[in-house]
């Protein structure tokens, strides 16, 4: 009997130890207990029987702990079957299938915290559209228990020419991973206009904070050629534009705007795009007007829905079956990956993306061990095996010249770690652009804390990349916070998996970015003259630092808004403003609004404080105040802060009055305030406290600044 | 192989319990509209390692005819 045979081998294969992690050697009385289990099934179904003998083919253990869980489950007893399938070793193409039934076990056995945990992961190891569905709908249930915390809830409103019946779950349950709860409108077929200019349309009931505008190059109603394509750009993009405007001053809403596949199909095979007036041509010459058209609308951004067909495949993007039935596009099968772009780009919406990649050394930026291997030994160069740490090199580089800081995370002695980048020919990242450095042989979670510590960043804006599964398992149970990317074995895979996650989305570059690690190397400086000065004044003053001080400018808006979005520590209200708004509270009448730009004597900051105070009944209320973390512990604010007072002061106001809105990474501003000199006056239910003081005569800059202030009234002096 | 059509139907309808026969088919199941038709599709094109063609999709709207459409592409239970 096939059952029995199996388990004779099992027998023989398996050293007889006694506690070994899968049991070790079967009693007698379990042998005979599996033997009638056997006997039972295979007399009343002997081809059933033979289909389980070939489904406990090896690996067997894991094989058996499946069944067993299958079976406790389907009996009734879901917390056994979640201790079983937890206990299964995760095989990489099976892992999210473990992991979903993991969850749904758990779900059933009433722990619904272990549950949303793995979940997450879940949802981010889910390939298919099938398993990501059932994904959703373990998270429907979880709901109706209790809603999982969130970073941040968010009203999201898709309207377009596609059903969204099958995207919308896969979107929310994808959104859920990266910490958001979306609240979803979903358009009908083909209203994107009806429902975004019609007054009365569900859309405004819903009001939402982002609107997905998901069209596609059939809503073009572009013919294989063209006669006027000049045209035939300028009117698509007046179409677009027009909607975004709408979206943008009637709710304040972000816009992100699918741009258009170019479809794999053509009778005009390469003409379509050699042709003035071919298909492919006319759609790039759109994407393209369509990249120039947001760079200057900063409430819109592109989702690139040709390059997320051309990386998933166009043959397999869309489908002409699920077009037909239920107007389905692209291709169901594709909506997980197209998720995660979605989610991607709503997370730099909401100034949730990642900032900071932490790499481990060995095994990640060369191959070997350089503490044994030494500096010549290692893997690492333009030939051969070492290519692929090079061109992960080249990547990560190139991340961190686009404002994404690096980070060291290594088991190492601190010197050992440091020598490829100094004395190996072929490594392309010097130590300096790192902006934390961490060998040492302490565990990783304590040396992430610290880089999060020394970068002024939450844990949740670090991503972490390590060869060990090991050390990954670790960080992720003890900081489930941190992204960790799940590193193939092949380091010529490394740039893929990395690039996969789309953790750094952002939604432009600004030269403050390209300047960050700049600004990162001159901290590093100053940290080091702060040791070489007495007195932290004498320190301060040795920095010669020089503050600009402007109302809102146009040409600052963008760098405004960016930081108005994603400031998190030194913020003291978070109100995630977007431009519209940033625009109307500065050009109302008395308003007084200031952005501080720093330089010192290592390098330029860049603007790096806003501050809008509303006037209201002879009082100045600070509706924004924030400063980026980067120019923290450096009088910085008190600068910020007697420049309102001197533009009060000058413009007949007596009383200021600010607020401090408490959030998970705030909480260090709490007494600012008082320091400040202002005194309580009411704390609301929801932790908001507010302050007031009177306006004090000749407020002064600090000493060690020179400064140029130009938010002044005309009349007024300016600064030193 | 019934087992197998029928645990795709109970995933599509998010319902475990759901009983199927020959002759399930929309009017039994007023959830069972296109979106759910697409659903089944993938999952029964998954679970039997098949693809069916677009105009089979539109034809097939009971549980008999996914039973034969799957038997004529030689797929064992």
């Amino acid at each position: 009997m096939e059952v029995s045979r199996l388990l004779d081998s099992q027998q023989k294969l398996r050293p007889r130890t006694k506690n070994g992690p899968h049991g070790g050697a079967l009693a007698a009385q379990r042998v005979r207990a599996l033997e009638d289990a056997a006997a039972t099934l295979a007399g009343a179904d002997p081809g059933f029987a033979r289909q389980l003998a070939a489904a406990l083919a090896a690996p067997e253990a894991d094989a058996a702990r499946w069944l067993r869980a299958a079976l406790l489950e389907r009996l009734g007893d879901p917390s056994a079957a979640a201790h079983e399938l937890a206990a299964i070793s995760p095989e990489p193409e099976a892992d999210a299938m473990r992991l979903t039934a993991l969850c749904r076990a758990r779900l059933a056995a009433g722990a619904s915290d272990e549950a949303v945990e793995v979940l997450r992961d879940a949802v981010r190891a889910a390939g298919s559209y099938r398993l990501q569905a059932a994904n959703a709908r373990l998270l429907a249930r979880l709901e109706r228990e209790g809603k999982p915390a969130a970073r941040r809830a968010c009203r999201l409103a898709m309207v377009g020419n596609a059903t969204f019946g099958l995207l919308a779950p896969v979107l929310r349950v994808t959104a859920f991973a990266a910490g958001i709860d979306l609240t979803l409108y979903a358009g009908s077929y083909g209203q994107q206009a009806q429902e975004i200019l019609d007054p009365d349309s569900p859309l405004r009931a819903f009001a939402p904070e982002v609107v997905l505008l998901a069209t596609d190059w059939r809503s073009l109603g572009l013919s294989e050629e063209t006669s006027n394509p000049d045209a035939a750009v300028a009117e698509a993009l007046a179409g677009l534009r027009a909607l975004w405007r709408q979206c943008r001053e009637r709710w304040g809403a972000f816009v992100i705007q699918h741009n258009f596949e170019v479809p794999e199909t053509t009778p005009y095979g390469r003409l379509s795009a050699a042709a003035a007036g071919g298909r492919a041509r006319v759609l790039q010459r759109i994407n393209l007007a369509l990249e120039e058209a947001v760079a200057e609308e900063p409430g819109v951004t592109i989702l690139s829905l040709e390059q997320a067909a051309a990386a998933w495949g166009k043959r397999r993007w869309s489908r002409a079956a699920e077009w037909q039935i239920a107007r389905q596009y692209p291709a169901a099968g594709a909506l997980p990956e197209l998720a995660r772009r979605q989610v991607a780009l709503l997370r730099a919406v909401l100034g949730l993306s990642a900032k900071v990649l932490v790499l481990d050394l060995d095994g990640v930026l060369w191959g070997g061990v350089v503490g044994e291997d030494g500096v010549r030994g290692i893997t690492l160069g333009n030939s051969g095996p070492g290519e692929a740490y090079v061109e992960f090199q080249r990547y990560v580089q190139a991340l961190g010249r686009r404002g994404v800081l690096l980070a060291a995370c290594s088991k190492n002695n601190a010197a050992d770690a440091r020598a490829p980048f100094l004395s190996h020919s072929e490594c392309v990242l010097a130590l300096d652009d790192f902006a934390a450095f961490e060998a040492n042989w302490e565990p990783k979670d304590a040396n992430l804390r610290r880089v999060a510590a020394a970068l002024n960043v939450g844990l949740d804006s670090l991503v972490f990349v390590d060869d060990s599964p090991v050390e990954r398992a670790w960080v992720r149970r003890r900081l489930p916070e941190v992204e960790v990317v799940p590193l193939p074995s092949d380091p010529s895979e490394f740039v893929a998996a990395l690039d996969r996650g789309r953790h750094f989305e952002a939604l432009l570059l600004t030269e403050e970015d390209r300047q960050r690690s700049q600004s990162l190397r001159a901290n590093a400086a100053r940290e080091a003259a702060r040791g070489a000065s007495g007195t932290l004044e004498e320190f301060l003053t040795s920095l010669k630092m020089a503050i600009e001080l402007h109302p809102f400018r146009e040409e600052d808006l963008p760098r405004i808004v960016q930081l108005i979005q994603k400031t998190n520590q030194f913020n003291l209200t978070v109100r995630r403003h977007g431009e519209a708004e940033v625009r109307r509270l500065a050009e109302a009448s008395g308003n007084y609004t200031q952005t501080l730009r720093l330089r010192d004597r290592f390098g330029d900051s860049g603007l790096v404080g806003v501050m809008i105070a509303a006037r209201s009944d002879g009082a100045l209320w600070l509706d924004t105040w924030l400063l980026s973390c980067r120019v923290l512990g450096r009088r910085v604010p008190e600068a910020a802060f007697a420049a309102l007072c001197r533009y009060a002061q000058a413009t007949g106001c007596r009383m200021l009055v600010g607020e401090y809105r408490p959030t998970a990474r705030n909480a260090s501003m709490a007494g600012l305030f008082e320091q400040m000199g202002f005194t309580c006056f009411e704390t609301a239910s929801d932790g908001v406290r507010r302050f007031r003081r009177e306006v004090p005569r000749d407020a002064e800059f600090p000493a060690c600044f020179t400064i140029r202030d130009h938010t002044q009234p005309a009349s007024c002096p300016v600064g030193r | 192989m019934i087992t197998r059509i029928r645990r795709a139907f109970c995933e599509v309808f998010d319902d475990p319990r759901l009983e199927i026969n020959e002759d399930t088919s929309p009017r039994e199941l007023p959830a069972w509209d296109s979106f759910a038709q697409v659903k089944l599709l993938l999952a029964l094109e998954e679970e039997f390692g098949v693809q069916f063609t677009p105009a089979e999709a539109a034809e097939l709207y009971s549980v008999g005819d996914f039973r034969r459409a799957l038997e004529a592409r030689h797929v064992s239970a």
